[in-house]
């Protein structure tokens, strides 16, 4: 075809009020269409496996690191109950003078504390 | 003895379970194929792909040109489509949803690579004179190809994307703004300046 006698067919089809279904059956009956290569889709699923995977192994060390959190924060809350609780015991109480060692004290001023001796 | 031919029973049931399957999604429509897809199903997906890979190839090789790249612009746009198919809402259709993705990446690869100098027009004209020798109707018919193509390549991208979506696709206006995520007075607009870009370069090849 040539330039001219495509630039007709075209401009028929292009126009707002112009049959663009007829255009498009007519450029393929030219020869004017496309298709993927052969394979196209095989590739594409397997570059979507590969994918997967990779996401899949992510997910998996996401997982294992959000595991290792919750034992780390367990054992971390477990330990600081067990703490107040010997403080309890041992004390008497859960005050702050308790809880930083300084109860039997009885001068609380920081001089008598450091001249009490 | 539980084999044949060197398959075991589990994978000739496996085979024909999966020939089943996609005789089955051949003649299923997009919602089902979409639900498989989401649930794990390969040859779900694997249907959508042949499905619609034509219509892609239109967009993105009229848009592009027939390469490599184009090639693997397509691969790209299925890989997009399935990691974002759990976003799909289903409220245009799947073919609108594959079109925008392929318009945006390819036109996407357009911006990267236009530093890459396009061609003159008196290359195009001399590589046309040295194709018009054949009378052949495959010549002819190739020739005609890559006339078009040519002229595409030659047009502003936002035009060439309307120019593709009515020319190869044989959307009517409202089908292509939709295609393109346009309001129609746009594609109007973009389909007249289109016309008259292709009617220079026409006349000049």
């Amino acid at each position: 075809m040539k330039p001219a006698e495509l630039l007709k067919l075209i401009e028929s089809g292009l126009r707002p009020e112009g049959r663009a279904d007829l255009l498009s059956v007519r450029m393929r009956s030219e020869g004017v269409d496309y298709a993927f290569s052969k394979g196209f889709t095989d590739k594409v699923i397997s570059r979507i496996s590969e994918g997967v995977v990779v996401v899949n192994r992510q997910l998996d060390f996401a997982r294992s690191l959000n595991s290792i959190f919750y034992r780390v924060a367990f054992a971390g809350v477990a330990a600081i109950i067990i703490l107040l609780i010997s403080i309890f015991i041992s004390e008497g109480s859960l005050s702050l003078n308790s809880l930083v060692g300084i109860s039997h004290d009885l001068d609380e001023g920081l001089i008598g504390l450091l001249t009490v001796n | 003895m539980n084999s044949w031919g060197g398959y075991g029973i589990n994978q000739i049931n496996q085979l024909s379970n999966t020939h089943m399957a996609s005789v089955i999604y051949r003649e299923s429509d997009d919602e089902t194929l979409i639900k498989a897809s989401l649930s794990g199903d390969r040859l779900a997906f694997t249907e959508i792909v042949n499905r619609y890979s034509n219509m892609v190839a239109r967009t993105v090789k009229g848009m592009i040109g027939d390469s490599m790249v184009a090639e693997d612009v397509g691969q790209e746009v299925f890989i997009k489509l399935f990691s974002s198919l759990k976003h799909f809402r289903g409220e245009s259709k799947l073919s609108t949803y594959i079109h925008r993705i392929a318009v945006n990446l390819t036109l996407n690869e357009i911006k990267k690579t236009k530093r890459i100098s396009q061609p003159s027009l008196s290359d195009e004209r001399d590589s046309l004179r040295q194709m018009q020798v054949s009378g052949d109707d495959q010549i002819e018919r190739n020739e005609t190809k890559e006339l078009v193509e040519k002229a595409l390549q030659m047009l502003e991208p936002k035009y060439r994307s309307v120019i593709v979506m009515r020319m190869l696709h044989g959307y009517d206006t409202r089908e292509t703004a939709e295609a393109l995520g346009l309001p129609t007075g746009t594609v109007l607009s973009r389909l007249s300046r289109a016309q008259e870009q292709m009617r220079n370069i026409l006349k000049k090849l």
